[in-house]
């Protein structure tokens, strides 16, 4: 693989029960770049991520992250991952859960204690900091999942659906802290349903149909005079 | 960007989490409680003095023993209470974190899935077999108080039960990847029955044959490694090496722990 990858699919594919779920993927993702991961539902989207985070290993092919094995820890150092279904622990509180998830990156306790004020008090939930995470709403709940995933000033920035559940405030906020993050050098990839949310924060887009790669690369590249990545995703994904 | 975490520092983090969140549970508190009534039991019916009359008998030697056996009673009982309470709450407590997103987010991080696995189990067990070495403790105590039974047989025994719960929460984890939770403990709950039910069969001298004898001389001794820890309390000896339970009882919780590691490195986070 490119040692300038972040992450790279080489002929990876997944099979479940006779199902393709992932076809020969050959993709990478270079590394400082912010890539849209675009698809309609079933495309092979999220399973392309979990490969990649080795939730699961693929059924051919190799996949590489941060230039290791997806199964192997070092891989994982400097990642932040929102994933598509957020799931928190209802009796923890969001204080709580981001020093267990400070620990866990090796933060210092230190450093830790500064991380988890900054990135509450970013993402705005510093405010219900020893609240149950249970009874926090679905749109804090999502602020919160950003806070864990910027939690270290991550290197590489995985956002599976990052826009559920945040309203429209929410959203504009969740523009920043990417950008942001692209601003201080990070990889982002991002797996979305919202093309305008991708156009405005990407540079690059892979597109993926009934789990297939259909088309990636550049941005600009990619559209035609005049085009919106909306056009060109009904145009590549229904021919 | 921050340093990875050594394994132990991501170990004691999770066991912490694990240990926090078996607390919290319902079941340890209602377990808890349990135990504290037990105990009180136990209080009381090891207050009842012997009163029989044998003529050209030893009494005091004859009471002595009377408490011995209903000391090794009650550490077997307590014991087969701990494995239980084990098994109840290692049998969810690994696909709770599976489908809480607990895995999902911990295994986002530099931490291996074998750190992952066994801080839930040691986490959990660590919990159960507090509960169960307190109340283990109370019965010694009260076995040396009563009936002048020494300390060191009961503080093995009670290492011996610790070994055992170790390898049930391991076994318990591991059948929850493989079954639906009650179906794993109507499983877990046949085989313990079974397996403490031949071994106490082996104590009283019925050895058995084929299978059964296997599993009285080879089985996980989950009865029989604590009785063996004991056998300094009676004045006529077990039959066999009491070292061989406690090195079956080691070696299959070293078993069930490995099991569990394989298993779940390949479990895949899908949903």
């Amino acid at each position: 693989m490119s040692d300038a990858a972040a992450i790279a699919w080489r002929d990876a594919s997944k099979r479940y029960a006779g199902r393709t779920a992932l076809d020969a993927l050959r993709l990478e993702i270079p590394r400082g770049s912010a890539c849209g991961l675009l698809g309609p539902n079933g495309a092979g989207k999220t399973t392309a991520l979990r490969l990649a985070l080795g939730f699961a290993p693929p059924s051919g092919g190799e996949v590489w992250l941060q230039g290791h094995a997806p199964a192997e820890p070092a891989a994982r150092v400097g990642l932040g991952f929102l994933p598509e279904r957020l799931r928190l622990p209802e009796h923890a509180t969001p204080e709580r859960w981001l020093t267990l998830h400070a620990r866990l990156i090796g933060l210092p306790r230190d450093e830790a204690t500064d991380a988890i004020r900054v990135a509450l008090e970013r993402t705005g939930v510093a405010d219900r900091a020893h609240q149950r995470i249970g009874e926090l709403s679905k749109g804090l709940r999502q602020r919160l999942g950003f806070a864990s995933a910027l939690l270290g000033a991550p290197s590489l920035l995985v956002l599976d659906e990052p826009a559920s559940g945040l309203d429209p405030l929410g959203l504009r906020d969740a523009r920043g802290w990417i950008e942001a993050e692209r601003a201080r050098g990070a990889t982002v990839l991002i797996s979305s349903h919202q093309l305008s949310e991708v156009e405005r924060s990407c540079d690059r887009v892979a597109i993926l149909d009934r789990g297939r790669l259909v088309a990636e690369g550049a941005l600009a590249a990619l559209l035609r005079p005049g085009e919106s990545l909306e056009d060109a995703f009904v145009r590549l994904v229904r021919p | 960007m921050s340093a990875p975490p050594g394994a132990a520092r991501a170990f004691g983090a999770l066991f912490a989490e694990t240990l926090r969140d078996a607390v919290r549970r319902r079941g340890l508190i209602a377990a808890a409680l349990a135990s504290l009534g037990a105990a009180l039991l136990v209080q009381r019916c090891g207050s009842c003095e012997t009163n029989v009359v044998l003529q050209g008998e030893d009494l005091a030697l004859r009471s002595g023993q009377l408490g011995a056996i209903g000391a090794l009673l009650g550490f077997g009982v307590v014991a087969l209470w701990t494995y239980a309470l084990t098994a109840l709450l290692a049998s969810d407590g690994l696909m709770t974190a599976i489908d809480d997103g607990t895995a999902e987010s911990t295994l986002a991080r530099p931490v291996s899935r074998d750190v992952f696995v066994a801080a839930r189990c040691v986490g959990l067990w660590s919990g159960c077999f507090a509960i169960g070495a307190a109340l283990l403790a109370l019965v010694a105590g009260l076995a040396a108080a009563r009936h002048g039974l020494s300390w060191a047989p009961a503080l093995h025994a009670i290492g011996a039960v610790g070994t055992a719960a170790l390898g049930v929460a391991a076994l318990a984890m591991w059948t929850s990847l493989h079954l639906p939770r009650v179906p794993t403990l109507l499983g877990l709950t046949s085989l313990g029955l079974a397996v403490c039910g031949i071994e106490l069969a082996a104590l009283f001298g019925a050895a058995g044959s084929g299978w059964v004898g296997a599993v009285a001389h080879l089985g996980p001794a989950w009865l029989s490694a604590p009785v063996a820890a004991l056998a300094p309390w009676l004045s006529d000896p077990l039959p066999g090496s009491p070292a061989w339970p406690q090195t079956r009882a080691l070696a299959w919780a070293a078993l069930f722990a490995l099991l569990l590691r394989v298993r779940f490195r390949r479990v895949e986070l899908l949903r």
